[in-house]
């Protein structure tokens, strides 16, 4: 059975200033009950019902996995893996969590763990970038605070980076959030504020330097 | 309450008389005031990254994968495959089992020297049976 996917109502009712944010963003949310039972279908080896659960997720993956290793190439493999181990893992799947809260701790481990193998990164130029030739000004600024977010996001522990990007972009609750990394909200929570404090000094620093 | 307790009970979920102490606090605290306004102001600037574009191709890849995967002979792949690879340990472990049993039973119990003399019929010198 497929679901129907209709606008959140949540999303619809958010403040003002994140109401800017939402107009360049869709929202959509699915049946939960629905994704249980798509569950079900694909634990008896029905791939007609992953494929729809793949169909639903992958965006939502990718994107989370994107904005935590700032890496297209890494963030499609590291997806396409993730949902080769939900078909794997199937029947470890209870249903006690969401379905969606189950593929992000998925994918969260995959992440975390090659993160911390990964050698430590480059750091990202600390130079003002330059504009390119006819690049309007607004997609030139965009472009010089998308560099800013990915220098404070970069700055950060894996398990910090990944409980931030899980907070403010996949707007999840702390309760998913702990359940996605298999830690206590308690322990999720000083996560968030550690994260929060050293992305703050990160940003202060390039406001100081007139990045931002 | 410290700042930083009282800072972090304000960005995340707490119980409802932390909350209040905690608000208390930082109602009297210039600090923490400016530090708790900072925090949101820069969690709105981090919010208002654009949204990476999916690649289009991504769900197909992701099936395609998975069915090739499930189309190769050899290892099963799906969600029976934790039942598969339990059954295999299984087996394994029955295997170390019945070879441990028959190795047993081709040596016979383990019985002491004289013992095993004595069953032979075969006569110790002096002192050694004893």
């Amino acid at each position: 059975m497929v679901g129907t996917l209709r606008p959140d109502p949540v999303a619809a009712r958010a403040s003002d200033s994140a109401r800017d944010a939402a107009r360049s963003r869709v929202y959509w949310t699915v049946d939960q009950s629905d994704d249980r039972q798509l569950a079900g279908q694909a634990q008896a080896g029905d791939l007609a019902a992953f494929d729809e659960l793949v169909r639903r997720y992958h965006g939502m993956i990718y994107c989370y996995l994107y904005r935590t290793c700032r890496n297209s190439a890494d963030a499609e493999e590291m997806t396409q893996e993730s949902f080769v181990k939900a078909w794997e893992g199937l029947k470890g799947f209870r249903g006690a969590a969401s379905f969606k809260t189950w593929l992000y701790r998925i994918a969260t481990n995959l992440c975390i763990n090659r993160l911390s193998r990964r050698k430590p990164h480059d750091p990202l130029s600390e130079d003002l970038p330059a504009a390119r030739r006819d690049e309007p000004e607004e997609s030139f600024r965009q472009r010089v605070r998308s560099e800013c977010i990915g220098r404070a996001l970069a700055g950060l522990p894996a398990d910090q980076r990944s409980a931030l990007v899980l907070s403010i972009y996949e707007e999840l609750s702390h309760e998913e959030i702990a359940q996605a990394m298999g830690r206590s909200s308690a322990s999720v929570n000083m996560l968030l504020y550690r994260a929060r404090i050293a992305a703050r000094r990160s940003l202060a620093s390039d406001r100081e330097r007139g990045l931002i | 309450m410290k700042c930083d307790k009282a800072r972090m009970l304000l960005t995340g979920p707490a119980d409802a008389a932390e909350v209040e102490t905690a608000r208390k606090h930082v109602a009297g605290c210039d600090e923490c005031r400016r530090e708790t306004a900072q925090l949101a102001a820069d969690a709105e600037f981090l919010r208002r990254d654009g949204k990476p574009e999916v690649p289009s191709y991504l769900g197909t890849r992701i099936m395609a994968e998975i069915r090739q995967r499930r189309a190769q002979p050899g290892p099963c792949f799906g969600p029976d495959r934790a039942v598969a690879r339990l059954t295999a340990l299984g087996l394994v472990a029955a295997g170390i089992w019945l070879g441990v049993a028959l190795g047993r039973g081709m040596t016979g119990p383990q019985q002491s020297l004289p013992e095993r003399m004595a069953q032979l019929g075969v006569d110790l010198p002096n002192g050694e049976d004893k």
